[in-house]
């Protein structure tokens, strides 16, 4: 078998980090011509500095939100022997496990370097049968090692306080504000913020869909099972379940369910490729799995 | 992290790169003379056992590839007579499993194995070669069942590590670990980074491929 990477992913892969950046320039651009640059420096400081904590504390921010419960081997040795089992297989240190309590199935991924946590819920380890689970912890831990967690909360920054200061001033535009005469500024706000998501909201709902295609082809070469991440897909994508993401929630910030979640857990709507696109691509790396009997 | 592992990361190539990068059987032969020091200097002996652990991959290639193990370590059999037998574990790994007293036919026989794995472009699915050593601590009599230790070659890594399974429940002997781990280094290629040590749970008593 020779291993077929794919050059046309990596290749759209680094024009999505390119539009990513995109956002940024609108966003410094924006922060250097309102205001004098003493104060644009102090704000790119301070940029930095919450970027760095969101990076760092992602799996903490995780647990916050999911009311994930980091568990032993003792609790749950079926799981805890799989991640273990994978993660050998895609050369990494096991990461921690976590486990959700909710009945609705999926996986997620978040944190960075050996604090990256894997979760799961209760659900998922309901629904999916064996060869299907190691498809999306497998997946799982290819985001892990491509360190999605980080790439995305960075890229996807500008677009965040796009959309917390859209949804802040939109909030505000009230008669409250008419009465107290602000609310010149709350629309020059919500404008800004509107051109601000319009820049950088391609290049993160982009780079964030080919995470996942990569992820789905990392997932494969670790388990050697392209049937059973569609299997497991499919499985999760047929349970339908309407999404009613509020965009309020720190959306943007953490887009790596193994599907989009219908509960809002942590993620903005689009960031993941249709699942019928994602079975497709999975059937072709079947394909050159098979072309090698040929070949011989 | 070197520079072209964090350009594969942002690019999201890291996992499907090291997942699929090649086995790296180099250092497997170490053993051969690491089994020695063992004996002479642990008073640990040979189990006359060793195995090779790798995953499956879902076509009809790999399957033919594994066919051609078996009969390379089928002919082997005549030759130097270490039998070989094909195990699937509760995990769906699976296992050859070899045995022979000779150690030095053990190693020759798992190398075979696996190279005939990597010839065929499957090098990436070898996990790990484990050889089984009795424990000392066996000859006191005060326990019944059998206690091995392990030296488990990852393909991945390139590297040995000790595994010392306690008997019964999931518990590692971090003792003798230490013990193996101190003497046998600069004879065997160590993997430095007790995050790799992966165990290898055996289902319950006997070796982890029973």
């Amino acid at each position: 078998m020779e291993w077929k990477s794919d050059r046309r992913l990596a290749r759209r892969m680094v024009l999505a980090l390119v539009l990513s950046i995109g956002g940024y320039s609108a966003l410094f651009g924006l922060i250097v011509l309102l205001s004098p640059w003493k104060v644009a420096v102090a704000v790119f400081a301070v940029v930095v500095v919450v970027l760095a904590i969101l990076v760092r504390e992602a799996d903490r921010l995780t647990y916050y939100m999911t009311k994930a419960v980091a568990i032993d081997r003792e609790d749950y040795p079926a799981l805890f022997d799989t991640v273990d089992r994978l993660a050998r297989q895609a050369d990494m240190p096991r990461p921690p496990v976590a486990v959700i309590p909710s009945d609705e199935p999926n996986a997620l991924s978040a944190g960075t370097g050996d604090r990256t946590v894997v979760c799961v819920t209760l659900g998922l380890l309901k629904t999916l049968d064996d060869d299907e689970l190691d498809a999306v912890l497998a997946h799982e831990l290819a985001h892990c090692k491509n360190g999605d967690s980080t790439v995305l909360t960075v890229a996807g920054f500008p677009t965040t306080v796009a959309l917390l200061t859209l949804s802040g001033s939109l909030e505000r535009m009230n008669g409250f504000a008419l009465f107290l005469g602000y609310i010149g500024l709350v629309i020059v706000l919500a404008i800004v913020s509107l051109a601000l998501l319009v820049v950088s909201l391609p290049g993160t709902l982009v780079l964030a869909r080919y995470r996942e295609y990569a992820a789905d082809r990392g997932a494969v070469a670790i388990t050697g099972k392209p049937v059973a991440l569609a299997e497991a897909l499919a499985t999760l994508h047929g349970r339908d379940r309407r999404p009613e993401s509020d965009l309020r929630s720190i959306a943007g910030l953490n887009a790596f369910c193994i599907v989009p979640s219908g509960t809002g857990l942590l993620t903005l709507p689009w960031t993941h490729p249709p699942v019928a696109k994602r079975i497709k691509r999975l059937r072709k790396v079947q394909e050159t799995f098979e072309a090698g009997s040929k070949r011989d | 992290m070197g520079l072209l592992d964090g350009i594969r990361s942002v690019l999201g190539l890291k996992a499907e790169a090291d997942a699929t990068r090649d086995a790296d059987p180099e250092d497997l032969f170490g053993m051969s003379t690491a089994y020695v020091t063992m004996e002479a200097d642990l008073g640990y002996e040979p189990a006359g056992e060793a195995a090779l652990c790798f995953s499956d991959v879902d076509s009809t290639d790999f399957q033919d590839a594994i066919e051609e193990v078996r009969q390379i370590l089928a002919a082997g059999e005549v030759e130097t007579g270490t039998a070989a037998e094909f195990v699937e574990d509760a995990h769906g790994y699976t296992w050859v499993v070899l045995e022979d007293d000779d150690v030095e036919d053990l190693i020759t026989s798992v190398h075979f194995a696996a190279d005939t794995l990597v010839e065929n472009g499957y090098g990436s699915r070898l996990l790990a070669a484990v050889f089984a050593f009795s424990n000392p601590d066996n000859a006191t009599g005060w326990d019944e069942s059998d206690r091995y230790v392990y030296w488990v070659y990852s393909f991945r890594r390139g590297a040995y590590y000790p595994f010392a399974p306690e008997p019964g429940e999931h518990e590692r002997d971090a003792t003798a670990e230490f013990k193996l781990q101190s003497v046998l280094d600069g004879e065997l290629d160590l993997e430095d980074d007790e995050a790799y040590w992966y165990p290898l749970w055996p289902e319950d008593e006997g070796h982890p491929w029973e």
